[in-house]
Protein backbone atom coordinates (compact mmCIF):
# COMPACT_ATOMS: atom_id res chain seq x y z
CA UNK A 1 0.00 0.00 0.00
CA UNK A 2 1.57 3.47 -0.84
CA UNK A 3 1.80 6.15 1.68
CA UNK A 4 2.13 10.00 0.81
CA UNK A 5 1.31 12.82 3.25
CA UNK A 6 2.54 16.23 2.86
CA UNK A 7 3.09 19.04 5.66
CA UNK A 8 4.33 22.63 5.10
CA UNK A 9 7.25 23.25 7.31
CA UNK A 10 6.87 26.90 8.72
CA UNK A 11 10.06 26.57 11.15
CA UNK A 12 12.89 25.95 8.76
CA UNK A 13 15.95 27.59 8.18
CA UNK A 14 17.22 26.33 5.00
CA UNK A 15 16.81 29.83 3.19
CA UNK A 16 20.38 30.43 3.15
CA UNK A 17 21.20 27.03 1.21
CA UNK A 18 22.88 26.51 -2.22
CA UNK A 19 20.18 25.73 -5.30
CA UNK A 20 22.07 23.59 -7.42
CA UNK A 21 22.19 20.24 -4.78
CA UNK A 22 20.43 18.06 -3.35
CA UNK A 23 21.00 18.29 0.30
CA UNK A 24 20.95 15.32 2.82
CA UNK A 25 19.76 16.69 5.85
CA UNK A 26 20.56 14.69 9.97
CA UNK A 27 17.63 13.01 11.06
CA UNK A 28 16.27 13.51 14.77
CA UNK A 29 18.08 17.02 14.77
CA UNK A 30 18.28 18.54 18.18
CA UNK A 31 17.93 15.21 20.17
CA UNK A 32 21.61 14.37 20.38
CA UNK A 33 24.99 16.27 20.38
CA UNK A 34 25.82 15.19 16.84
CA UNK A 35 22.52 14.77 14.92
CA UNK A 36 22.78 11.52 12.85
CA UNK A 37 22.23 11.07 9.42
CA UNK A 38 20.16 7.76 8.43
CA UNK A 39 22.42 4.78 7.82
CA UNK A 40 21.65 4.30 3.95
CA UNK A 41 22.88 8.12 3.75
CA UNK A 42 26.29 6.89 2.96
CA UNK A 43 25.98 4.37 0.35
CA UNK A 44 23.00 6.88 -1.18
CA UNK A 45 25.35 10.02 -1.35
CA UNK A 46 27.18 7.32 -3.41
CA UNK A 47 24.92 6.19 -5.62
CA UNK A 48 23.47 10.09 -6.35
CA UNK A 49 26.80 11.70 -6.97
CA UNK A 50 27.73 8.67 -9.63
CA UNK A 51 24.69 9.07 -11.22
CA UNK A 52 25.70 13.07 -11.67
CA UNK A 53 22.96 14.67 -8.82
CA UNK A 54 24.68 17.00 -7.56
CA UNK A 55 24.58 16.51 -3.56
CA UNK A 56 26.38 17.02 -0.48
CA UNK A 57 25.45 16.61 3.33
CA UNK A 58 24.06 19.86 5.12
CA UNK A 59 27.34 18.92 7.43
CA UNK A 60 29.65 16.26 7.24
CA UNK A 61 27.94 13.28 9.25
CA UNK A 62 29.56 12.11 12.15
CA UNK A 63 27.30 9.28 13.17
CA UNK A 64 24.67 7.46 11.74
CA UNK A 65 20.88 6.29 12.78
CA UNK A 66 20.70 2.64 12.09
CA UNK A 67 16.95 1.74 12.24
CA UNK A 68 16.62 -2.04 12.02
CA UNK A 69 12.65 -2.64 10.43
CA UNK A 70 12.69 -4.44 7.22
CA UNK A 71 11.84 -1.40 5.04
CA UNK A 72 14.80 0.76 2.67
CA UNK A 73 14.64 4.03 5.02
CA UNK A 74 16.27 6.45 2.87
CA UNK A 75 17.91 9.75 4.17
CA UNK A 76 15.99 13.13 4.70
CA UNK A 77 16.43 14.98 1.59
CA UNK A 78 15.99 19.07 1.00
CA UNK A 79 15.54 19.24 -3.07
CA UNK A 80 14.99 22.79 -4.37
CA UNK A 81 12.27 23.78 -7.12
CA UNK A 82 15.24 25.51 -9.53
CA UNK A 83 16.45 21.87 -9.78
CA UNK A 84 12.71 20.61 -11.30
CA UNK A 85 12.39 24.02 -13.16
CA UNK A 86 16.01 23.61 -15.14
CA UNK A 87 15.17 20.09 -15.77
CA UNK A 88 11.66 19.33 -15.73
CA UNK A 89 12.49 15.77 -15.90
CA UNK A 90 14.59 16.34 -12.39
CA UNK A 91 12.14 13.86 -10.21
CA UNK A 92 11.40 11.08 -12.33
CA UNK A 93 15.51 11.02 -13.04
CA UNK A 94 16.09 11.32 -8.86
CA UNK A 95 12.82 8.19 -8.02
CA UNK A 96 14.89 6.42 -10.86
CA UNK A 97 17.84 6.24 -9.37
CA UNK A 98 16.62 5.73 -5.48
CA UNK A 99 14.31 2.75 -7.36
CA UNK A 100 17.74 1.40 -9.05
CA UNK A 101 19.66 2.30 -5.59
CA UNK A 102 17.08 -0.27 -3.64
CA UNK A 103 17.06 -2.73 -5.80
CA UNK A 104 20.70 -3.16 -6.35
CA UNK A 105 21.01 -3.91 -2.51
CA UNK A 106 18.68 -6.53 -2.11
CA UNK A 107 17.93 -9.97 -3.91
CA UNK A 108 14.92 -9.63 -5.77
CA UNK A 109 12.36 -12.19 -3.72
CA UNK A 110 13.38 -9.18 -0.84
CA UNK A 111 12.93 -6.15 -2.33
CA UNK A 112 11.61 -4.28 1.02
CA UNK A 113 9.34 -1.18 0.88
CA UNK A 114 10.59 2.41 0.96
CA UNK A 115 10.22 5.39 3.25
CA UNK A 116 11.80 8.24 2.64
CA UNK A 117 11.33 12.19 3.59
CA UNK A 118 11.44 14.47 0.89
CA UNK A 119 11.56 18.47 1.50
CA UNK A 120 10.86 20.48 -1.69
CA UNK A 121 11.76 23.98 -1.54
CA UNK A 122 10.03 26.66 -3.49
CA UNK A 123 12.93 28.84 -5.02
CA UNK A 124 10.88 31.69 -5.14
CA UNK A 125 8.66 31.50 -1.96
CA UNK A 126 11.13 29.75 0.24
CA UNK A 127 8.38 27.58 1.59
CA UNK A 128 9.20 24.29 2.55
CA UNK A 129 6.68 21.45 2.04
CA UNK A 130 7.70 17.85 3.29
CA UNK A 131 6.74 15.07 1.29
CA UNK A 132 6.46 11.78 3.70
CA UNK A 133 6.80 8.67 0.90
CA UNK A 134 6.04 4.97 2.59
CA UNK A 135 5.51 2.10 -0.25
CA UNK A 136 6.81 -0.17 -2.82
CA UNK A 137 9.63 0.69 -5.43
CA UNK A 138 7.27 0.57 -7.93
CA UNK A 139 5.10 3.36 -6.15
CA UNK A 140 7.81 5.66 -6.34
CA UNK A 141 6.47 7.13 -9.58
CA UNK A 142 3.32 8.87 -7.62
CA UNK A 143 6.16 10.22 -5.38
CA UNK A 144 7.69 11.62 -8.63
CA UNK A 145 4.22 13.45 -9.40
CA UNK A 146 3.58 14.42 -6.64
CA UNK A 147 6.89 16.56 -6.04
CA UNK A 148 6.22 17.75 -9.49
CA UNK A 149 2.93 19.16 -8.63
CA UNK A 150 4.57 21.07 -5.75
CA UNK A 151 7.02 22.65 -7.64
CA UNK A 152 4.37 23.68 -9.95
CA UNK A 153 2.37 25.72 -8.11
CA UNK A 154 4.70 28.33 -7.99
CA UNK A 155 4.68 28.56 -11.80
CA UNK B 1 56.67 -31.21 -8.62
CA UNK B 2 53.96 -31.20 -11.08
CA UNK B 3 50.58 -29.15 -10.20
CA UNK B 4 47.26 -30.91 -11.02
CA UNK B 5 45.18 -27.76 -12.55
CA UNK B 6 41.68 -27.99 -11.89
CA UNK B 7 39.41 -25.91 -14.36
CA UNK B 8 36.12 -23.93 -13.34
CA UNK B 9 33.69 -26.70 -15.22
CA UNK B 10 35.21 -28.92 -12.63
CA UNK B 11 34.65 -26.97 -9.97
CA UNK B 12 31.47 -25.93 -10.56
CA UNK B 13 30.48 -29.81 -10.76
CA UNK B 14 31.84 -30.26 -7.40
CA UNK B 15 30.39 -27.69 -5.72
CA UNK B 16 26.90 -29.23 -7.10
CA UNK B 17 28.14 -32.78 -5.99
CA UNK B 18 28.52 -31.51 -2.60
CA UNK B 19 25.37 -29.61 -2.29
CA UNK B 20 23.17 -32.83 -4.07
CA UNK B 21 25.13 -34.74 -1.15
CA UNK B 22 24.41 -32.43 1.86
CA UNK B 23 20.81 -31.71 0.97
CA UNK B 24 20.50 -35.27 1.27
CA UNK B 25 21.29 -35.66 4.92
CA UNK B 26 20.02 -31.98 5.95
CA UNK B 27 17.24 -33.46 8.05
CA UNK B 28 16.98 -33.37 11.92
CA UNK B 29 16.85 -37.08 12.37
CA UNK B 30 20.43 -37.37 10.95
CA UNK B 31 22.73 -39.14 12.86
CA UNK B 32 25.02 -36.82 15.19
CA UNK B 33 28.12 -38.59 13.96
CA UNK B 34 26.80 -37.94 9.96
CA UNK B 35 26.33 -34.23 11.21
CA UNK B 36 29.71 -33.59 12.86
CA UNK B 37 31.00 -34.98 9.60
CA UNK B 38 29.05 -33.16 7.60
CA UNK B 39 29.94 -29.59 9.49
CA UNK B 40 33.71 -30.68 8.53
CA UNK B 41 33.51 -31.34 5.06
CA UNK B 42 31.25 -28.29 4.92
CA UNK B 43 33.73 -25.80 6.62
CA UNK B 44 36.83 -27.32 4.49
CA UNK B 45 35.29 -26.68 1.34
CA UNK B 46 33.92 -23.10 2.68
CA UNK B 47 37.45 -22.11 3.11
CA UNK B 48 38.52 -24.39 -0.02
CA UNK B 49 35.94 -22.16 -2.24
CA UNK B 50 36.78 -18.80 -1.17
CA UNK B 51 40.25 -19.36 -2.31
CA UNK B 52 39.41 -19.94 -5.60
CA UNK B 53 37.41 -17.40 -5.16
CA UNK B 54 40.45 -14.62 -3.98
CA UNK B 55 42.36 -17.00 -7.33
CA UNK B 56 39.42 -15.79 -9.42
CA UNK B 57 39.64 -11.92 -8.48
CA UNK B 58 43.77 -11.81 -8.92
CA UNK B 59 43.41 -12.84 -12.57
CA UNK B 60 40.35 -10.38 -13.02
CA UNK B 61 37.67 -12.80 -13.70
CA UNK B 62 34.74 -11.08 -12.45
CA UNK B 63 31.82 -13.49 -13.75
CA UNK B 64 33.95 -16.79 -12.19
CA UNK B 65 34.60 -14.50 -8.84
CA UNK B 66 30.69 -13.77 -8.48
CA UNK B 67 29.98 -17.71 -9.24
CA UNK B 68 32.60 -18.71 -6.57
CA UNK B 69 31.15 -16.42 -3.90
CA UNK B 70 27.57 -17.44 -4.96
CA UNK B 71 29.06 -21.29 -4.25
CA UNK B 72 30.80 -20.14 -1.19
CA UNK B 73 28.07 -18.63 0.45
CA UNK B 74 25.31 -21.32 -0.64
CA UNK B 75 27.75 -23.73 1.36
CA UNK B 76 27.48 -21.52 4.51
CA UNK B 77 23.77 -21.14 4.38
CA UNK B 78 23.89 -24.95 4.14
CA UNK B 79 26.52 -25.00 6.83
CA UNK B 80 24.38 -23.01 9.36
CA UNK B 81 21.41 -25.29 9.37
CA UNK B 82 23.92 -28.15 10.05
CA UNK B 83 24.97 -26.37 12.98
CA UNK B 84 21.70 -25.86 14.27
CA UNK B 85 20.73 -29.15 14.50
CA UNK B 86 23.72 -29.65 16.48
CA UNK B 87 23.00 -27.04 18.72
CA UNK B 88 19.98 -27.38 19.17
CA UNK B 89 20.76 -31.40 20.43
CA UNK B 90 23.66 -28.87 22.81
CA UNK B 91 20.25 -27.42 24.09
CA UNK B 92 21.90 -24.17 23.05
CA UNK B 93 18.35 -23.20 21.42
CA UNK B 94 19.15 -19.51 20.91
CA UNK B 95 22.66 -19.86 19.21
CA UNK B 96 20.28 -22.11 16.86
CA UNK B 97 17.83 -19.72 16.16
CA UNK B 98 20.79 -17.31 15.36
CA UNK B 99 22.36 -19.81 12.68
CA UNK B 100 19.41 -20.90 11.21
CA UNK B 101 18.74 -16.94 10.21
CA UNK B 102 22.78 -16.81 8.87
CA UNK B 103 21.46 -19.49 6.90
CA UNK B 104 18.79 -17.56 5.06
CA UNK B 105 20.73 -14.75 5.12
CA UNK B 106 23.97 -16.47 3.42
CA UNK B 107 21.50 -17.93 1.29
CA UNK B 108 19.67 -14.36 0.71
CA UNK B 109 23.59 -13.03 -1.09
CA UNK B 110 23.96 -16.76 -2.65
CA UNK B 111 20.69 -15.71 -4.59
CA UNK B 112 22.17 -12.32 -5.01
CA UNK B 113 24.80 -12.85 -6.65
CA UNK B 114 23.12 -15.54 -8.73
CA UNK B 115 20.71 -13.01 -9.82
CA UNK B 116 24.13 -11.17 -11.31
CA UNK B 117 25.65 -13.71 -12.53
CA UNK B 118 22.36 -14.81 -14.95
CA UNK B 119 21.70 -11.27 -15.51
CA UNK B 120 25.44 -11.34 -17.24
CA UNK B 121 25.10 -14.07 -19.34
CA UNK B 122 21.33 -13.07 -20.52
CA UNK B 123 19.65 -15.86 -18.60
CA UNK B 124 17.43 -14.51 -15.39
CA UNK B 125 17.13 -17.43 -12.85
CA UNK B 126 13.30 -18.60 -11.83
CA UNK B 127 11.64 -19.61 -8.74
CA UNK B 128 12.49 -23.40 -9.80
CA UNK B 129 16.49 -22.57 -9.61
CA UNK B 130 18.22 -25.03 -6.75
CA UNK B 131 18.71 -22.16 -4.76
CA UNK B 132 14.87 -21.45 -4.31
CA UNK B 133 14.82 -25.01 -3.12
CA UNK B 134 17.33 -24.77 -0.43
CA UNK B 135 15.58 -21.74 0.91
CA UNK B 136 11.83 -23.75 0.79
CA UNK B 137 13.98 -26.31 2.99
CA UNK B 138 15.22 -23.85 5.26
CA UNK B 139 11.83 -22.47 5.79
CA UNK B 140 10.02 -25.86 6.16
CA UNK B 141 13.27 -26.85 9.03
CA UNK B 142 12.22 -23.47 10.66
CA UNK B 143 8.29 -24.21 11.16
CA UNK B 144 9.23 -27.37 12.30
CA UNK B 145 11.94 -27.26 14.68
CA UNK B 146 10.87 -23.88 16.32
CA UNK B 147 8.08 -21.66 18.09
CA UNK B 148 6.76 -19.42 15.76
CA UNK B 149 7.50 -15.61 16.80
CA UNK B 150 4.82 -13.28 16.25
CA UNK B 151 6.88 -9.82 17.15
CA UNK B 152 10.75 -8.96 17.12
CA UNK B 153 12.57 -6.38 19.05
CA UNK B 154 14.01 -3.62 16.36
CA UNK B 155 16.16 -1.42 17.98
CA UNK B 156 17.48 2.05 16.91
CA UNK B 157 21.37 2.96 17.20
CA UNK B 158 23.41 5.58 17.00
CA UNK B 159 26.71 4.73 15.59
CA UNK B 160 29.81 5.67 14.21
CA UNK B 161 30.34 6.14 10.17
CA UNK B 162 32.39 2.59 10.06
CA UNK B 163 35.06 1.14 7.48
CA UNK B 164 34.42 -0.68 4.02
CA UNK B 165 35.20 -4.41 4.40
CA UNK B 166 36.63 -4.25 0.73
CA UNK B 167 39.15 -1.57 0.64
CA UNK B 168 38.83 -0.90 4.08
CA UNK B 169 38.79 2.46 3.99
CA UNK B 170 36.62 4.88 5.86
CA UNK B 171 33.20 4.33 4.61
CA UNK B 172 32.53 7.91 3.88
CA UNK B 173 35.33 8.02 2.03
CA UNK B 174 35.26 5.08 -0.85
CA UNK B 175 32.99 4.33 -3.58
CA UNK B 176 31.41 1.22 -2.68
CA UNK B 177 27.68 0.76 -1.88
CA UNK B 178 26.85 -1.45 1.12
CA UNK B 179 25.24 -4.87 0.32
CA UNK B 180 26.52 -4.62 -3.05
CA UNK B 181 28.75 -7.17 -4.98
CA UNK B 182 32.33 -6.37 -6.81
CA UNK B 183 33.94 -8.96 -8.53
CA UNK B 184 33.29 -11.64 -5.70
CA UNK B 185 33.21 -9.56 -2.47
CA UNK B 186 30.11 -8.62 -0.60
CA UNK B 187 30.11 -4.69 0.82
CA UNK B 188 29.63 -4.25 4.41
CA UNK B 189 30.11 -1.59 6.69
CA UNK B 190 32.32 -2.88 9.41
CA UNK B 191 34.12 -1.92 12.91
CA UNK B 192 30.81 0.27 13.69
CA UNK B 193 30.61 1.36 17.24
CA UNK B 194 27.31 1.56 19.10
CA UNK B 195 27.32 4.90 20.93
CA UNK B 196 23.56 4.84 21.66
CA UNK B 197 20.39 3.66 21.84
CA UNK B 198 17.45 5.77 20.13
CA UNK B 199 14.43 3.18 20.34
CA UNK B 200 13.44 0.16 21.06
CA UNK B 201 10.29 -1.34 19.12
CA UNK B 202 8.53 -4.63 18.69
CA UNK B 203 7.64 -5.18 15.03
CA UNK B 204 5.97 -7.78 13.49
CA UNK B 205 8.90 -7.25 10.30
CA UNK B 206 12.05 -6.48 11.77
CA UNK B 207 15.37 -6.11 9.63
CA UNK B 208 17.08 -8.76 11.80
CA UNK B 209 15.14 -11.70 12.97
CA UNK B 210 17.79 -12.98 15.60
CA UNK B 211 16.18 -10.41 17.89
CA UNK B 212 13.05 -12.69 19.34
CA UNK B 213 11.63 -12.69 22.58
CA UNK B 214 13.43 -15.54 24.63
CA UNK B 215 10.72 -15.38 27.28
CA UNK B 216 7.17 -16.17 27.30
CA UNK B 217 4.26 -16.77 29.88
CA UNK B 218 2.47 -20.34 30.29
CA UNK B 219 -1.12 -20.42 30.64
CA UNK B 220 0.11 -20.90 34.39
CA UNK B 221 1.31 -17.32 34.62
CA UNK B 222 4.64 -19.00 35.21
CA UNK B 223 7.72 -17.37 32.83
CA UNK B 224 9.48 -19.71 30.49
CA UNK B 225 12.23 -20.07 28.07
CA UNK B 226 10.42 -20.02 24.95
CA UNK B 227 12.68 -22.82 22.93
CA UNK B 228 12.42 -25.67 25.83
CA UNK B 229 9.64 -24.50 27.79
CA UNK B 230 11.38 -24.55 31.10
CA UNK B 231 10.40 -22.39 33.82
CA UNK B 232 12.89 -19.52 34.42
CA UNK B 233 15.55 -19.92 36.84
CA UNK B 234 14.08 -15.98 37.94
CA UNK B 235 10.58 -15.61 37.84
CA UNK B 236 9.38 -12.69 35.96
CA UNK B 237 6.24 -10.28 36.39
CA UNK B 238 3.24 -10.54 33.76
CA UNK B 239 4.42 -7.31 31.97
CA UNK B 240 8.20 -8.15 31.80
CA UNK B 241 9.71 -10.34 29.03
CA UNK B 242 13.58 -11.27 28.11
CA UNK B 243 14.95 -11.22 24.86
CA UNK B 244 17.66 -10.49 22.35
CA UNK B 245 17.32 -6.69 21.53
CA UNK B 246 20.24 -6.28 19.11
CA UNK B 247 22.58 -9.10 17.66
CA UNK B 248 26.27 -7.68 16.66
CA UNK B 249 27.81 -10.73 15.17
CA UNK B 250 28.63 -10.17 11.32
CA UNK B 251 28.03 -12.36 8.30
CA UNK B 252 31.77 -14.04 7.53
CA UNK B 253 31.54 -13.65 3.97
CA UNK B 254 34.89 -12.21 2.48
Amino acid sequence: MTNISITEIVDHNFSDLNYDKVIILPERKGTHVISPYASTALSFIKTLKKENIPTEFLEMPETLLEQRGVEWIGPTLLVFSSLYNSNPDFFNLLIEIIKNHVMSIYPSHQIPEVKLNINVQKTKSKKVTNVNYEGTVEGLKVLAKKLEEICDEEK
Amino acid sequence: MKKNKITFEQIDSLFVSLVEDSISEMQFTTAEKIITERIKVLRSNIDLYRSFKFIAIENNLEVQANSLLHMQCTLQSIHSVFLTFTLIRQNLNLKAWISLIDAYEYLDIAIKVKEIVHTHIGLPIDDSNGVFEIRRRILNIEKGLFPSHKVYNSSALIETLGKCSICKNNFQDCEHIESNIYSGLYCQRIEKEILDVDHIAMVENPKDRRCVYTSQHNLKGIAVDIFSREPLEQSLNNNEFRGLVYYKGQLDIN
